[in-house]
């Protein structure tokens, strides 16, 4: 097919504002996938995904519309991931389209991730059709959207279309808009081969699949390709097309979306970001904006029973091929014994992936609280990077600590402005700008370090503003900071992984509720254990578990052995999950009790 | 050969602390709960059964006449095959044990007494809202001995509201005067939903501190070990050879068979538990199923009952005992936690099983429930 009949497109849309909805319908008013195939949101095909109603790893669908001029299109449908977290992701998809459909819910106006997303879309000279969703909703409120859009994010929404995803109003105009507004891929067949990787997959009898987009040139199976990045060379296996299933088509011309397999071992061999080209008449320059995927956050998985270790590290692997942001390293803790050391692109991804390891793989796992990366400057003029509290250099070696900080952006209802700003200030925040967005909502943007990200900031923001806080960050470089390694003794000894570190300031204060936490989570053991937090050899926080009460001697009830036996399960219950530390036994829960406790 | 346990759940007045199956002022019911009683012994499936061991519970069984008492017996005798030499044991209270009904009593075949005595102080008794003097108690034990009765045995409870350990102490020196054989002597449990509970939790009466409880506890202790008493039990001690042979059939994985509201039964597979309302007890007995509940023991229940019931016991779990019923080695099962709890200095191993040690004997439930997966 002629590149003039292909159109390369994706739907960006702040969380639930209706990007899966739309995509089914598409699917499905092209004819696609049938009604009765249709099962809700098809795209979104993890369970997890289904369940928190994101997008965790993109998906494509090539759709066929015959248009009202007369001919017809494919229509390349490029899902993204719809999370902070996956913005490199999202970017990568971004790069592979030429025009993108923004959603914006009719009844929530433009939100963070809205923005964020745009604004990504525009470094690509995407062409942006602004979508009005749920205008069937009595609360949707058109007009004060489409002025948002224009207001807010300076695109002429004169022309925005109105629909309902639900009921399917509108999404006749928008597939007529893909074709007349978004333009045809850049037409260059004759060039040497450039593909971008936007995203990969592994499947177990192909090894791993590379979803790509042919920018210059032509590939089909037998090709000998090569990875640009790393050098890696494969011979093409297959290509084919997303209808949405993989289906084996021949070749893949210019300006068309599709994948390939290659015998590849893992999803490492096709980063995504990267280019491909063949191998025997090489493309000159690979495709601006590669850069391997970066963990920005980092904690210590470890089995509860010693010997799932090998059982975590296959189920490790097994998602890292699936995964090439995932990092993982053996590690070990003297209190958990031998776990990894995991990176993640951010929390969401983080749970994504605890939550995958335990329900797909059955097993039960203790986690240490996050850790975001620290540079460390060492006396001795060195750098060393700490992503585990534990392994903190000796104080009196360290000259200074540099932390991550994050250029936050919250978009909130103007009369919570004052909650915001005392939640980021509280929490080390630094004022950048704040702009109205329209009379009723404004963007407020702070500098804040991650790590009171990843402790409680994201929480306390959604409660104290009853969820209508929507927030987007990026990385925004390292800045110096006074901080210090604090270490929680159980029973006299240090627990390596409840080490965290904390701001001088907030020790004190964190040291007392962590202990005030443990205690009420630590179970009586048959002695009193003392908890305590303590920087060095300084004790700054203090509490006891008590001893387990003797028992009371009760009599016998006339055989009725049931009755006991509740009592016992009682009296056991909670302890399923329970690690032996030293003469102690911790629950589970107390390794992340560090990001859920009460500061007064 | 299996015990039988028939449950009588009547009281003249319902103990402030009292959560078992049992009522004051119904004693209307009572003699057409025993007709009920009779007509599901004489119906019960189980017929011919050898038994050795019959437990007359409540309640307050001494609250039956003679007449009402032999009639069960007589239905007991005539459906199983009860052993001469069998334990025939009824509960009563001071109160309601004269010389003129315990000489009857005795001369039915009734050879055990258990007699609810729990304190000889008054102001105690009160607060517990027992209905009996500590005088009427110890009349009770020597009219006992004096109408025949050998194996005598007195429940005691200490943990009392206002309790002291001197008191406590004072109750025990009482208590080893009287010919007794046997003791069941267990603290006081504030059960929700009770009187007692009432008051304590609305602050008109106050239960001793932790502390005090448990040293009245190692006073118990103490004390029956110096009178030549075997601590047999986690809540028991007997004269030698007098143990309870009855409630040890609970420890030790035998089954046995209840009759009446509210009892229990344990075939060796099956748990199940009768019904509670004494008046549907009494319409259907005998003529349909008076079971509220039933339940099957799969393997991993049954060698975790097995463990914690035989924990109670000084005697501990025996481990060829354990291999017969399972087919597997115990330890194999629950080696990992008997290595935890024996570096605790909870349990002990001996050469042939494992036992609680003197201090798993103050943690036993914590002990007991490190056996539940």
């Amino acid at each position: 097919m002629a590149t003039k009949y292909i159109r390369n497109f994706s739907i960006i849309a702040h969380i639930d504002h209706g990007k899966s909805t739309l995509a089914d319908r598409l699917l499905e008013m092209t004819g696609t996938v049938s009604k009765r195939e249709m099962e809700d949101q098809l795209l979104d095909t993890m369970d997890l995904e289904r369940e928190r109603g994101i997008t965790i790893k993109a998906q494509s669908a090539r759709l066929i519309y015959d248009a009202q001029d007369g001919h017809q299109y494919t229509l390349n449908l490029i899902d993204t991931p719809g999370h902070v977290d996956f913005n490199y992701e999202v970017s990568r998809s971004l790069a592979a389209c030429d025009g993108a459909l923004l959603i914006v819910d009719a009844t929530q106006g433009v939100e963070a991730q809205t923005l964020a997303n745009v604004y990504l879309a525009l470094e690509h000279d995407l062409e942006i059709i602004p979508i009005i969703n749920k205008i069937d909703l009595p609360s949707a409120d058109p007009e004060r959207v489409r002025k948002e859009i224009e207001d807010v994010i300076g695109l002429d929404a004169s022309d925005a279309i109105e629909v309902s995803a639900k009921t399917g109003f509108g999404v006749d105009k928008v597939l007529e808009a893909i074709v007349q507004r978004i333009p045809a891929p850049e037409d260059a067949p004759d060039k040497p081969l450039r593909a971008l990787i936007f995203d990969s997959h592994f499947d177990s009898y192909k090894g791993a699949i590379a979803n790509i987009r042919i920018m210059e040139g032509s590939l089909k199976t037998g090709d000998r390709i090569r990875m640009m990045s790393s050098g890696m060379e494969f011979e093409v296996t297959e290509t084919g097309v997303f209808i949405p299933q993989m289906h084996p088509v021949a070749s893949l011309e210019c300006g068309s979306v599709g994948y390939l397999a290659a015998s590849m071992k893992n999803v490492r061999d096709c980063r995504v970001g990267d280019t491909v080209t063949l191998a025997d008449c090489p493309a000159s320059e690979p495709l601006p904006g590669y850069r391997k995927a970066t963990p920005m956050v980092y904690c210590g998985l470890y089995p509860v029973e010693t010997n799932d270790y090998d059982n975590l590290r296959d189920a490790l692997e097994k998602l890292h091929l699936n995964d090439a942001a995932l990092l993982f390293e053996p590690e070990t803790s003297t209190a958990l014994g031998f776990g990894f050391r995991c990176g993640f692109l951010g929390l969401l991804h983080m749970d994504v992936v605890k939550e995958r390891l335990e329900r797909e793989y059955g097993l039960s796992l203790i986690t240490t609280a996050p850790s975001v990366i620290y540079h460390v400057y060492c006396t001795d003029g060195t750098m060393v990077a700490v992503d585990n509290p534990s392994l903190m250099p000796d104080m009196t070696k360290i000259d200074h600590i540099e932390e991550p900080f994050v250029k936050t952006t919250i978009i909130i209802p103007k009369d919570m402005v004052g909650t915001v700003m005392e939640i980021s200030q509280n929490r080390r925040g630094q004022y950048l700008t704040m702009d109205y967005l329209d009379e009723t909502r404004v963007s407020v943007v702070y500098n804040l370090p991650l790590c009171e990200i990843l402790y409680d900031y994201f929480d306390t923001l959604k409660s104290s503003t009853r969820g209508y806080a929507s927030l987007d960050y990026e990385l925004n470089g390292y800045q110096a900071s006074p901080m210090v390694k604090m270490d929680i003794l159980i029973n006299g000894e240090v627990v390596d992984a409840l080490s965290v570190i904390v701001h001088k300031e907030f020790a004190a204060r964190r040291g007392r509720a962590l202990v005030e936490k443990l205690r009420s989570l630590i179970p009586r053991q048959l002695f009193q254990i003392p908890i305590q937090a303590a920087i060095g050899n300084k004790i700054i926080a203090r509490e006891n578990v008590a001893a387990l009460r003797k028992d009371v001697l009760a009599k016998c009830y006339g055989g009725d052995i049931s009755r006991k036996r509740k009592l016992l399960e009682k009296q056991k219950e909670g302890k399923k999950r329970m690690k032996q530390v030293g003469s102690v036994e911790i629950p589970q829960e107390a390794f992340m009790a560090v990001l859920q406790v009460d500061e007064k | 050969m299996i015990g039988l346990y028939i449950h009588i759940p009547f009281c003249r007045h319902k103990c402030r602390y009292c959560d078992f199956p049992s009522y004051g002022g119904v004693e209307s019911y009572i003699p057409s709960y025993t007709e009920a009683l009779c007509r599901e012994i004489s119906t019960s499936p189980r017929e011919g059964l050898a038994v050795d061991t019959v437990y007359f519970g409540g309640g307050t069984p001494s609250l039956l006449t003679i007449p009402q008492i032999a009639s069960i017996l007589q239905a007991v005798t005539q459906h199983f095959a009860v052993d001469s030499h069998a334990e025939i044991t009824l509960e009563g209270n001071p109160d309601s044990l004269g010389r003129e009904y315990l000489k009857s009593l005795h001369e039915l075949g009734i050879n055990r007494l258990s007699i609810g005595v729990q304190s000889f102080q008054p102001q105690l008794l009160r607060s517990l809202g027992r209905i009996h003097s500590s005088r009427q108690a110890v009349e009770a034990v020597e009219n006992a001995a004096w109408a025949g009765f050998d194996n005598l045995s007195a429940d005691l409870m200490y943990g009392l509201p206002g309790q002291t350990v001197q008191m406590a102490a004072d109750d025990l020196s009482q208590l080893l005067r009287l010919p007794l054989c046997h003791a069941s002597v267990y603290s006081l449990i504030l059960e929700p939903g009770t009187c007692l509970y009432h008051d304590v939790t609305t602050g008109m009466v106050s239960l001793p501190p932790d502390d005090q409880v448990e040293k009245m506890a190692s006073v118990v202790h103490q004390v029956f070990k110096r009178y030549g008493f075997d601590h047999y039990e986690i809540s028991s001690y007997a004269r030698p050879g007098r143990r309870s042979r009855h409630n040890v059939k609970y420890w030790t994985y035998v089954p046995y068979l209840g009759f009446g509201v509210s009892a229990h039964s344990f075939d060796g597979h099956v748990r199940s538990a009768h019904i509670s309302n004494i008046p549907q007890y009494i319409r259907y007995a005998g003529r349909q199923s008076v079971l509220a509940e039933s339940v099957v023991i799969d393997v991993n229940r049954a060698q975790e009952d097995y463990c914690f019931l035989a924990l109670r016991m000084r005697d501990g779990i025996a481990y060829d005992d354990f291999a017969r019923r399972f087919g597997v080695p115990m330890e194999s099962v629950f080696g990992k936690v008997v290595d935890k709890l024996v570096k605790q200095g909870l349990l002990e191993r001996k050469e042939s099983g494992c036992r609680l040690t003197s201090l798993g004997l103050a943690y036993g439930n914590y002990v007991f429930s490190q056996f539940i997966r």
